[in-house]
């Protein structure tokens, strides 16, 4: 985590919350950090929007704290949520109205004047590359389209965190892409980002922290590089050969402090897994080389997030 | 070809079958035939014939409640499917399109059907009272099972002719209204054409006839009225029982027919913009244009109201029918034999009238549409409080009104023959202020079932006002206030006084009404 020093943008302190006798939250705590992208991740059924509910002040903890900007959820509601743009997991636009009368309705709802209004309208439009839709319908739109629409809705009054609830669900993979850019430029402009998602490699590349929860209760929080570690996992590297060779699963794992080595699945891809306190990455490639088969790659693995996913939480979604 | 002619069917009353819900809902409406037997019973000390009341009662609540709740209930059967673009998936999982109509309106119609067979044992018992027979009892309700048929595929085929609920429920609603006028028209056409000296000895008159005879006898209302009449004998399939299935059964041949072609010109989503203009057309000085100050006003004008163009367009309308109507009474002997001095009462009726409809359809929509778009957390999420959104959302929704109120207080003041001396006591009036303010607890009614219920929330108000006005004592006592009586509070304190308190006693009602839609728009938006 960055900037440990400073003041957390959200602090949930042993929260509790449950829906006729289930307990959807139990106990959890956890703090992000300002001008941070931080991932909330977690199975079906965890716990994850409620969370997101309670900090953006739509729903009451029955039970702890929650503080935004240091402001309590409770009691300072309207300071909250000035600060604050929350994208819920479902599209909630008014249909009927085109892009521009849309953002211009939330402008003047958050109080912003006439010509305010018109000048951030402008710049978000511009930020989510909407600029050239602002007199379509959003019933027009496609859902790519429509989620941005929601995301320039939250910027309008230029909050400080952003709460966004699974953003790239049923989303194809170039609107994804374009989203996690727009999401990447804006925690470049000082936002602090707070993402619920499943898609998990997205997360990995963009987060620079992680919550995750099972059953109502926080698994992990902390940074991503501390995920790999609280899961005891070694450092996996993706080495890519030429072609498939005989024999080579058990000549690499027979190099020095490698613990690990098998085959991604019908392609000359070898995952090496090495324990860090007898050897490191700049060895492993060294002793790689020796074993002279052609490499076409070495890359660091990602797949750590899914694993201390699937490590952390009950297996399979509920 | 079976699985998709009946599955969905099979599956909606399997459903209805496990909720208990409905059960419970079901004995609810026994329990009330029980305490209405039960005010028979202690009226049978006092009065002959108790059964008979008892008997009218029921049947006459069943009708009401078939209509208020059915036009909802049933106008929805496939709208619903189209504004959340499921009728596609429906038949890609294999459901033809007579498999869709039987499971999405037989199915109600038979849970409705279940709600009167069930009554049917409990109301034998008025025969015990005395002043009612079996045969009445039967045949009432062979007809009001006959009526819910004609009216479950009626508003079947608007809701398959129709993208939303909303248009499906109310073209319904102007259909049954037609066909509970029709039979009235028809019987004084009847009656003139007999005065003519019209016989069914001619054919193509005979014919006439004959469909006139037909129009008066379809008619729940008369047939009803007929049924409880002291020595009904007639039999059970009567003319309004084989006319409102076979048009019933009709209606639902021409959705059958009319489903694939409905189906496919269907738009996504169901979002139309409706009048509103567009800022990039011509006309572009109609359009919402840039937000006011209160968005939420501007929303509501604009997007329930129906913006400048409509309010334009409902001004024209108002003038247009007032030349219609004074056309018509300039007319010498016209056909419905009005004259001159009748244009501004009649005037003021039609205008009131939309009003009085207009408002209602508001109140059914200014919160509703924000559960439907699922834009209420958005909005809960702004600096802004519950009351100052709903009663900035009602002023919008007002200025819609605008152009019925500008045409009534127009027409009221300066079209001959309206009592202006009435109008300007009425201000001043405990019992106009009453009525006034009984509309006002009936918008709030309104609004607060939209936020319960998915449609119908304006019929299942009409219904549920009837308990609201019988059952609270702060309404009891508007009434008691207002009362024209000799001992009534009006009387005894004075016109002003008694005004004063019936502005208070709305005000504490509708109070109460707020906090509960606020309360509930509270919990819609933490979902």
């Amino acid at each position: 985590m960055n900037g440990s020093s400073t003041q957390p943008v959200i602090e949930v302190d042993d929260v509790v919350h449950s829906f006729k006798g289930r307990r959807a939250l139990d106990h959890v705590s956890f703090k992000v950090m300002p001008q941070s992208l931080h991932g909330f991740v977690g199975p079906n059924g965890a716990g994850k929007t409620t969370s997101l509910k309670i900090i953006c002040t739509l729903l009451r903890p029955q039970f702890g704290i929650v503080k935004v900007f240091g402001h309590d959820v409770v009691d300072e509601q309207k300071l909250v949520r000035r600060k604050i743009g929350f994208m819920p997991d479902h599209f909630s636009t008014y249909r009927q109205m085109t892009v521009y009368e849309y953002l211009d309705f939330f402008a003047a709802a958050y109080g912003l004047a006439f010509s305010q209004r018109t000048r951030v309208i402008d710049e978000v439009l511009a930020l989510t590359d909407m600029d050239g839709r602002k007199n379509d319908l959003i019933s027009g739109l496609s859902r790519g389209m429509q989620q941005r629409t929601s995301l320039a809705r939250v910027l309008v009054n230029d909050p400080d965190l952003l709460l966004l609830d699974e953003p790239a669900s049923g989303l194809d993979p170039r609107a994804r892409i374009e989203l996690m850019d727009i999401l990447k430029a804006l925690r470049s402009m000082g936002k602090t980002i707070f993402i619920s998602s499943h898609i998990l490699p997205e997360l990995a590349e963009l987060c620079d922290s992680v919550t995750i929860i099972d059953k109502g209760k926080v698994m992990y929080t902390g940074s991503m590089s501390g995920l790999q570690a609280s899961t005891n996992e070694y450092p996996t590297w993706r080495v890519t050969f030429d072609q498939e060779v005989d024999g080579i699963v058990e000549r690499l794992k027979a190099l020095h402090g490698v613990v690990d080595a098998d085959q991604v699945e019908g392609r000359p891809d070898y995952r090496v897994s090495y324990d860090w306190n007898v050897t490191d990455t700049n060895r492993l490639l060294r002793s790689l080389l020796d074993l002279n088969v052609p490499i076409v790659a070495f890359t660091e693995d990602k797949r750590h997030l899914n694993d201390a996913f699937m490590d952390l939480t009950t297996k399979g979604v509920k | 070809m079976y699985y998709g002619l009946l599955a969905l069917l099979t599956r909606a009353l399997r459903l209805d079958a496990r909720q208990l819900r409905n059960h419970l809902f079901r004995l609810a409406f026994v329990g009330f035939i029980y305490l209405c037997l039960l005010v028979a019973t202690f009226q049978s000390f006092t009065l002959g014939a108790p059964g008979l009341s008892f008997f009218k009662q029921i049947a006459w609540l069943n009708a009401l409640f078939i209509t208020c709740a059915g036009i909802g209930f049933f106008s929805s059967a496939i709208t619903e499917e189209k504004e959340e673009d499921t009728i596609g998936l429906l038949q890609m999982a294999g459901l033809n399109h007579l498999g869709i109509l039987l499971g999405k309106s037989t199915s109600r119609l038979i849970q409705v059907m279940l709600l009167l067979v069930v009554q049917f044992p409990f109301m034998l018992l008025a025969v015990t009272l005395g002043g009612v027979t079996t045969l009445q009892i039967v045949a009432s309700y062979v007809d009001l099972l006959a009526y819910t048929v004609l009216l479950a595929n009626v508003a079947l085929l608007c809701s398959v002719l129709f993208q939303r609920g909303g248009t499906a429920a109310a073209v319904t609603t102007l259909l049954m209204a037609l066909h509970a006028l029709a039979p009235r028209y028809a019987a004084l056409q009847l009656t003139s054409l007999t005065a003519m000296g019209w016989t069914k000895s001619i054919w193509w008159q005979s014919g006439i006839m004959t469909l006139l005879e037909w129009l008066v006898d379809s008619c729940i209302i008369d047939q009803l009225a007929d049924v409880m009449s002291t020595g009904f004998a007639k039999p059970l399939l009567t003319r309004q029982v084989v006319s409102n299935c076979v048009v019933g059964l009709g209606c639902f041949g021409l959705s059958w027919l009319l489903f694939g072609p409905s189906v496919n010109n269907a738009s996504p989503g169901g979002a139309s913009r409706g009048t509103l203009v567009r800022s990039t057309s011509r006309m572009k000085f109609l359009s919402p244009g840039r937000c006011w100050a209160n968005p939420f006003i501007w929303k509501d004008f604009q997007f329930i109201g129906g913006g400048y163009l409509l309010l334009a367009g409902k001004l024209l309308v108002y003038f247009a029918v007032f030349l219609v109507i004074g056309f018509i009474c300039l007319t010498p002997q016209n056909w419905f034999n009005i004259t001159l001095t009748d244009l501004g009462p009649i005037y003021c009726w039609f205008v009131g009238g939309a009003l009085i409809l207009e408002a209602c359809i508001f109140a059914s929509r200014i919160f509703h549409d924000e559960i439907r778009l699922h834009t209420m957390s958005s909005l809960l999420m702004l600096p802004r409080s519950i009351p100052y959104m709903g009663y900035s959302k009602a002023c919008g929704c007002l200025m819609g009104l605008f152009p019925a109120a500008l045409s009534l207080a127009l027409g009221s003041q300066a079209l001959p023959n309206v009592n202006t001396t009435i109008l300007a006591k009425g201000f001043l009036n405990p019992a106009v202020w009453a009525a006034i303010m009984t509309f006002l607890i009936f918008l709030h009614l309104i609004a607060l079932l939209s936020l319960f219920i998915k449609w119908g929330a304006l019929p299942a108000a009409i219904f549920l006002m009837g308990p609201v006005m019988s059952c609270c004592p702060v309404v009891q006592l508007l009434f008691y206030v207002s009362g024209s009586g000799q001992n009534s509070l009006s009387n005894v304190w004075g016109e002003l006084p008694a005004t004063i308190t019936v502005w208070i006693l709305t005000g504490l009602v509708c109070f109460v009404f707020q906090m509960m839609i606020a309360a509930r728009i509270q919990e819609l938006g933490t979902r």
